[in-house]
């Protein structure tokens, strides 16, 4: 196991009365990739708002090296000076790239000529030799990713906070950014949390997958999230979705005595697939359209088009057995019980 | 129309000879505009980012004020100013009135609400990221403070120029407070309303040249500036 770098204790966040962060414990360890997933506003930016002692909890302690988190304290330049986030859209400021990435060696007094070889070296890692001069404003999107990046990578922070690094730039941009990210990695000095809304991404890069929903982080895999509203029907409880399944609203049997609107995941290894519907009250049933198929070590990730999108993961060996391909028409099955409730 | 051609040709005899006088009262202008405008930038550049940024009761009112403030007549500065350092006022003992430090005072209190209100202006213009990656890139408040008024540098430049010309173009508050007194508060402006009263084209004209030489050169500086 590796050192713990970041340790959070029952943290809160509240804007006005709303909540928008809950984490009662959290640790992340050095040399590992956190990504951050949950659709918009589960609170993954202020989490890494957080982090960076940017923003403030309402309650609870977050702390880095051994030492607390704290923007009132007379250490928290300090504190601050080993974790750098890059956000998203990144701001240049007004003046040449060269001098955007020295911007961080300057505050902290450099000299000019180990400065100017680490800005060499910034740039070069993210592939922009020879821009020291371009003005910021003359940059395209991804180069100023690239950019921020190279300014954040300068410091040789020991934890890299990325928002949605590769949101916004073409392809080729981002495929430089998730090579970088690898590459810090490799090096295992770092601790990374990025926060994405590519769920691939973070399956690709990742070590561990932070799933937050709601502002509090869900142990299940953070696919088939769905929000409705809870209601009876025919004597059994149903979550009524606003999308359609075969013309009419699609509905999820679940287990619960709560009514109202609430959010629900199903672990994708937990829906399975089948050529027959299941007959029965204590399994969702439905027919979908294969329109994805991923194959990952010893497991392959389905999407299933069921009026909305399904991911289940099934094993290699009964995959190939059942002989399902692109396009086909098949049955998503899944239990009651495994409706999980927020 | 005699007169006026008349006025042109002394004007430029006036400029091109470095006449005494011409030259005693602009720099009298420049060194009592000059000397508030360093105050004014001194006081209204932080109280304008201080508003700007920083939230606490009574901002918004501060705010009004200052853009209130910024259209003030001034011959309401003057009188007031009149008012504290005349012989009975509050301040009367230290004997200001009619001294280029009371100017300094009038026109210091005729910029600061120009500059504060448009850096202001110019600070909320900034994108609110800049302070948060400076942070984030290991800058003290102090250093993403400047950081933040750097990004803002052309806003300033307008806040300070536009300051300036209002002050060396005033002639309410510098005629009251200063009582054109010539080789000691005879500004421009003040001297230019006397040669006229008085018929005195001539001298007129030649100090509203250098009064519009000085606009365009400021004009020429801050141009300039904004290409660096």
């Amino acid at each position: 196991m590796n050192e713990t770098i970041f340790r959070i204790e029952n943290l809160t966040k509240y804007y006005d009365d709303k909540l928008v962060l809950d984490i009662p414990h959290l640790e992340l360890e050095v040399g590992k990739i956190y990504a951050v997933v949950g659709p918009n506003g589960a609170g993954k930016t202020t989490l890494l708002n957080i982090l960076a002692g940017l923003d403030e909890p309402t309650d609870g302690k977050i702390i880095f090296q051994g030492q607390m988190i704290d923007r009132k304290s007379n250490i928290i330049t300090d504190i601050r000076r080993h974790i750098t986030m890059v956000m998203q859209d990144p701001v240049l400021f007004g003046t040449t790239v060269e001098k955007n990435v020295a911007y961080g060696l300057r505050v902290r007094s450099m000299e000019r000529k180990a400065r100017d070889e680490k800005v060499a070296e910034a740039l070069k890692m993210v592939g922009l030799s020879g821009f020291e001069k371009r003005k910021a404003y003359q940059l395209s999107a991804g180069e100023t990713r690239r950019v921020a990046l190279a300014r954040a990578l300068a410091l040789n922070p020991k934890a890299l906070l990325l928002d949605e690094p590769t949101a916004n730039i073409d392809k080729r941009n981002a495929e430089v950014v998730e090579r970088l990210i690898r590459k810090i990695k490799s090096e295992g000095r770092t601790v990374i949390v990025m926060t994405t809304h590519d769920l691939s991404q973070a399956y690709r890069l990742a070590d561990e997958i932070i799933s937050l929903l709601l502002g509090r982080i869900i142990e299940s895999s953070p696919e088939n999230i769905f929000s409705g509203r809870i209601e009876e029907s025919d004597g059994l409880k149903q979550l009524f979705l606003s999308w359609r399944h075969r013309g009419a609203p699609l509905r999820i049997l679940l287990n619960t005595e709560k009514s109202g609107d609430a959010h629900i995941c199903i672990d994708p290894k937990n829906i399975h697939i089948s050529n027959r519907p299941r007959e029965s009250d204590s399994w969702n049933s439905f027919l979908g359209e294969i329109t994805s198929i991923t194959a990952e070590k010893e497991w392959v990730r389905l999407k299933i088009d069921a009026g909305v999108e399904f991911v289940a993961l099934m094993p290699k060996q009964q995959f190939h057995r059942m002989n399902l391909n692109l396009c086909k028409q098949t049955y998503i099955t899944f239990k009651t019980s495994d409706v999980h409730l927020f | 129309m005699n007169y006026i051609t008349d006025g042109v040709k002394k004007a430029i005899l006036l400029i091109f000879t470095a006449d005494r006088e011409v030259f005693s009262i602009v720099l009298v202008s420049l060194r009592v505009s000059c000397t508030a405008i360093i105050f004014a930038i001194i006081i209204g550049v932080p109280l304008g980012f201080i508003v700007a940024t920083k939230t606490f009761p009574g901002r918004r009112t501060i705010a009004t004020i200052l853009n209130t403030l910024m259209a003030m007549p001034t011959v309401v500065v003057g009188l007031t100013v009149y008012a504290f350092i005349s012989r009975s006022g509050p301040l009367g003992m230290f004997g200001l009135l009619f001294t280029q430090t009371a100017m300094v005072i009038g026109q210091i209190l005729l910029a600061t609400p120009i500059i504060a209100a448009l850096t202001m202006s110019a600070i909320q213009g900034v994108d609110i990221k800049v302070r948060k990656t400076a942070l984030t890139l290991g800058a003290t408040g102090t250093q993403a403070a400047w950081t933040v008024l750097s990004e803002a540098k052309f806003g300033l430049m307008a806040a300070i120029i536009a300051g300036f010309g209002r002050i060396i173009a005033e002639v309410g508050s510098a005629m009251m407070l200063g009582g054109n007194i010539k080789d000691s508060t005879r500004t421009i402006t003040t001297a230019i309303a006397l040669e006229t009263s008085k018929g005195e084209f001539g001298l007129g004209i030649a100090l509203g040249i250098i009064l519009l030489i000085i606009a365009f050169g400021i004009n020429i500086l801050l141009h300039r500036l904004q290409k660096i």
